[in-house]
């Protein structure tokens, strides 16, 4: 594994994205309706401003990582820029962490603007930016493993929409509901939601039980893209 | 190498020299991309050995690659970004001085279009930045895909005279292509693949040669006449007779070209 080689992808989807509208599009769009609905609602209290940014920022971590990481390896699997990149000597794995390192520079860098419209300072807001990413890493391994046995790109495309929404919004839902909650509270941007509702609230007694849900989604999804990836790679056979 | 209990190619026993254009001719949907699959490690064959730079294509590894430039149907190039931002790429990936990216391009004669976007180029220009990338680390052995299929004459004369140029800086050049004039005026050797056989692995001339049945020569006179004579000492008098009278127009021999021993080996022609 070499440097250079992760460092040139990751260069190729900065200089991709500057010609990329619709990829800018799906990174700003959560914080930036987050910042109009706080400034359309300028009286409204700490607690709404609290719940609008642990929703919004759930919904980027479910959905936005997940979408873009699945659109980028599509795109190159089906033109085949992956299998000129794999003869040009960059290993799947390369390819996969440089594309990675992309999107959780970006996402980075949207976790701040969230971070700073919620509040958040100092100490507080590096935790809530590491939650944040660990969030998006989760999304990006889970969203990696759908896509790298993508056969079909537009039923892949269709699919992987699906679950964004179903990733984004079960937290929401089974924040009301408390029959959903017995099965989402298993799963990783449910915790994640919980996660950053406890830094608002300054409570740090479930973080371990939070972790260890979100470890172990990882660690599932972990598993399975190595499975899947051995058998699939990332060209188009 | 087989396809779902299909032969694909039979046989196949071919080494290229160090230094040659080699070029693998036949129809489409012979096997030739096949076998340069098999040649970059792409595909493994179902039996059999296959070698590049002596080292069996199960193992090739980074060492090989940075050796090989490879030049396909299917471009793999960054749409969105210009044609000095893919090369920037692939310098990087290859770990080379960015200044060879502006000589690169001005070898394919794409400098003037350094700036503009993959997306806008023509299909001619598309495929010099393809060559482009395939030359750009220096490599030792070149895999051209039918690198002028669909290119107007000029393109096609262009990438030519990059081809020769390569060749003589001392690239290794594997090529296929279904046209038979550049196989002829390119190829230090060509092989004829049908139905997944080589049938022929020679000099284009003495393949041509091979097939002279006829043997014959066809004179053309003043008056108009043709004249088919026999292509052996026999026939010296006669053409010193038209020689002193000036009453020859042309001489040819019955040698075929390339395409029509492909087109006798393909309609089952012996020769």
């Amino acid at each position: 594994m070499k440097l250079r080689r992760i460092f040139a992808i990751f260069k190729k989807q900065i200089l991709d994205t500057s010609q990329n509208t619709g990829v800018i599009f799906s990174f700003v769009v959560f914080p930036l309706m987050t910042l109009m609905f706080v400034l359309l609602n300028s009286n409204s209290s700490e607690i709404y401003r609290m719940h609008l940014v642990m929703s919004m920022s759930t919904l980027f971590i479910g959905m936005t990582p997940f979408t873009t990481i699945n659109g980028i390896i599509r795109e190159d699997k089906f033109s085949n820029v992956t299998r000129m990149l794999i003869l040009s000597t960059v290993k799947p794995l390369e390819y996969l962490l440089g594309v990675t390192l992309y999107i959780m520079a970006i996402s980075s860098v949207i976790a701040i603007v969230f971070g700073v419209i919620g509040g958040f300072t100092g100490i507080s807001l590096l935790w809530y930016v590491l939650a944040i990413m660990l969030g998006t890493f989760t999304s990006l391994v889970f969203g990696s493993m759908l896509t790298i046995q993508t056969k079909n790109p537009s039923g892949a495309a269709a699919v992987v929409s699906l679950i964004a929404i179903f990733n984004g919004i079960i937290p929401t839902f089974a924040s009301s509901s408390p029959a959903l909650m017995k099965v989402a509270r298993f799963w990783y941007t449910t915790q994640i939601k919980d996660l950053i509702g406890d830094m608002f609230d300054c409570y740090y007694g479930n973080i371990p039980y939070r972790l260890l849900i979100i470890g172990t989604n990882l660690a599932v999804f972990i598993v399975l893209f190595t499975v899947l990836f051995k058998k699939n790679r990332i060209i188009v056979k | 190498m087989s396809f779902q209990h299909h032969m694909v190619l039979k046989g196949i026993d071919l080494t290229i020299n160090q230094g040659e254009i080699f070029g693998l001719i036949g129809p489409s949907g012979v096997g030739k991309t096949t076998l340069i699959n098999i040649l970059t490690g792409q595909l493994l064959p179902t039996s059999g050995e296959v070698f590049v730079f002596g080292r069996d294509t199960k193992q090739l590894g980074d060492t090989e690659y940075s050796q090989m430039g490879m030049v396909f149907d299917v471009p793999g190039l960054f749409e969105r970004l210009s044609c000095e931002q893919n090369l920037s790429i692939f310098a990087d990936i290859y770990g080379i001085d960015k200044k060879r990216i502006s000589h690169v391009l001005e070898t394919v004669n794409l400098a003037a279009s350094a700036k503009t976007k993959v997306s806008r180029l023509s299909k001619g220009m598309r495929q010099r930045l393809i060559i482009a990338r395939a030359i750009l680390h220096s490599p030792k052995l070149l895999f051209l895909d039918e690198p002028t299929s669909g290119l107007d004459p000029l393109n096609t004369s262009d990438i030519h005279k990059l081809i020769l140029s390569l060749k003589e800086s001392g690239t290794t050049i594997f090529l296929t292509t279904h046209k038979m004039d550049e196989a002829m005026s390119l190829c230090d050797r060509v092989a004829l693949l049908s139905e997944g056989v080589l049938i022929e692995n020679d000099a284009p001339d003495e393949i041509c040669r091979k097939y002279n049945l006829e043997n014959s020569l066809h004179i053309l006179l003043k008056n108009g006449e043709r004249v088919i004579l026999p292509n052996t000492a026999d026939s010296k008098e006669t053409i010193s007779e038209y020689m002193k009278n000036e009453q020859i127009v042309s001489i040819h021999s019955s040698e075929p070209n390339l395409e029509d021993v492909f087109l006798s080996v393909m309609k089952g022609g012996k020769k």
